[in-house]
């Protein structure tokens, strides 16, 4: 097939799909009358087109790796963008409260855990006293705070020992239980031997068993 | 895309990557001829999606945007690539190793081939890398010549008749190394 032959390229727009209805027709009847030549170009673009949609065959891409990649320079930009954008409204804000500061009698304010003030307040002395007083105030309350946390020890050993108290009455109730246990069981034991002891004692005697006669012996008593 | 576009969402882009990963890999390596450059150069096509998905412009299909982020991937790929080998040039005793162009595998080393495939991927690397993205934008991605050329940055009267010459210049190519196969066949048997 010569490449420069423009049939190539009238085949190839028409197995693309490039060609207009007509133009079609045409070209598919051009291919018809040359069969044999139509049928190896058509070989030939089925085996190129299966070459280029072949996949390349390879494990995903690792999303984890991805996503390290992802970050860093990206977010650095996206924060000094946010940044241009944000510069020109700080600024104003910063000298609004400049302005604002500048036009007060006396000023203070804490900047990063400095007190930064001007000018002398006639009620200074009165906060002076008032501070100092706070800080009384806090001392009371740290002794108070102390104070309670020594008593709530205290009550936490007492309710311990208590704890422990009613462990060791659970312990001696039951002790006891048992030997109340015990001692019905030999004072049964002791009934019984008694009661045979006493019938073989009434066997010995002349009226025997017989509750007649042994009643009868006892009439006969003054 | 949208999700992407608007709220920088990690989800969406995970979504999109899983989706297209497969298929830029492809054209990275069939344009690239080069498979682990072009493993590089996949990861570095989707960390620029990442980075510049807020100006994505809805106007154009996706694919279309995604394949010029991979087409300028590259060409900046391809540029470094022939900054490195100049470098290498100056140096006279490394100069003689380096083979001056690619003389492309001998009719032997085609029998071993994959045979049509491996005719193909050769005849391909006599082509330049403006020409094989052109051919697998339009056989394999399926693009259209408008969205080409929006791709290549080129007029779409441009990409259309460089395509057609493409491929005939591709069937001559491998017509040349069936030739070359079976007079090499015939002269071992």
């Amino acid at each position: 097939m010569n490449p420069n032959d423009d049939r190539t390229t009238r085949w190839l727009a028409c197995l693309l799909g490039d060609l207009d209805p007509g133009e079609t027709a045409r070209v598919e009847a051009e291919m018809r009358a040359d069969p044999d030549a139509a049928e190896d170009f058509k070989q030939f673009f089925e085996d190129t087109s299966e070459w280029a949609k072949r996949p390349v065959a390879d494990a995903p891409i690792n999303m984890t790796e991805l996503a390290a990649r992802t970050r860093g320079p990206a977010d650095l930009r996206i924060g000094r963008a946010r940044f241009r954008r944000a510069w020109p409204w700080a600024a104003v804000a910063a000298t609004a409260l400049l302005v604002a500061a500048l036009s007060q009698t006396s000023f203070s304010m804490q900047l990063g855990g400095a007190t930064l003030a001007w000018g002398d307040p006639p009620e200074s002395e009165a906060v002076t006293r008032l501070e100092s007083e706070i800080s009384a105030l806090n001392e009371s309350y740290a002794a108070l705070a102390a104070d309670n946390l020594r008593l709530y020890s205290g009550f936490e050993e007492f309710v311990f020992s208590l704890q422990q108290l009613e462990f060791q009455l659970q312990v001696a109730t039951a002790e006891l239980a048992r030997n109340q246990e015990r001692e019905s069981h030999t004072r049964y034991a002791d009934m019984e031997r008694l009661l045979q002891f006493a019938q073989q004692t009434r066997a010995a005697l002349p009226y025997g068993n017989d509750p007649a006669a042994l009643q009868a012996s006892y009439n006969g008593r003054p | 895309m949208r999700r992407l576009k608007r709220r920088h969402d990690d989800g969406a882009f995970e979504t999109l990557v899983r989706r297209w990963d497969a298929r830029v890999l492809a054209f990275l390596t069939k344009a690239s001829g080069d498979r682990e450059a072009a493993k590089d150069l996949r990861q570095e096509v989707f960390i620029r999606l990442y980075r510049y998905g807020a100006t994505y412009n809805p106007e154009y299909s996706f694919p279309t945007w995604l394949f010029q982020i991979a087409s300028n991937v590259l060409s900046t790929w391809q540029a470094k690539e022939a900054r490195g080998l100049q470098r290498l040039w100056k140096f006279e005793e490394e100069a003689a190793r380096i083979p001056l162009a690619d003389p492309g595998p001998g009719p032997r080393e085609l029998a071993a081939l994959d045979e049509l495939n491996g005719r193909i991927e050769a005849a391909m690397k006599q082509f330049t890398l403006k020409e094989r993205q052109l051919l697998l934008l339009r056989l394999d991605l399926e693009l259209s010549y408008p969205e080409i050329a929006t791709i290549m940055g080129a007029p779409e009267s441009t990409m259309k008749s460089r395509f057609y010459a493409t491929v005939k210049r591709l069937r001559s190519k491998i017509q040349e190394t069936e030739g070359a196969d079976t007079v090499d066949r015939r002269c071992y048997q």
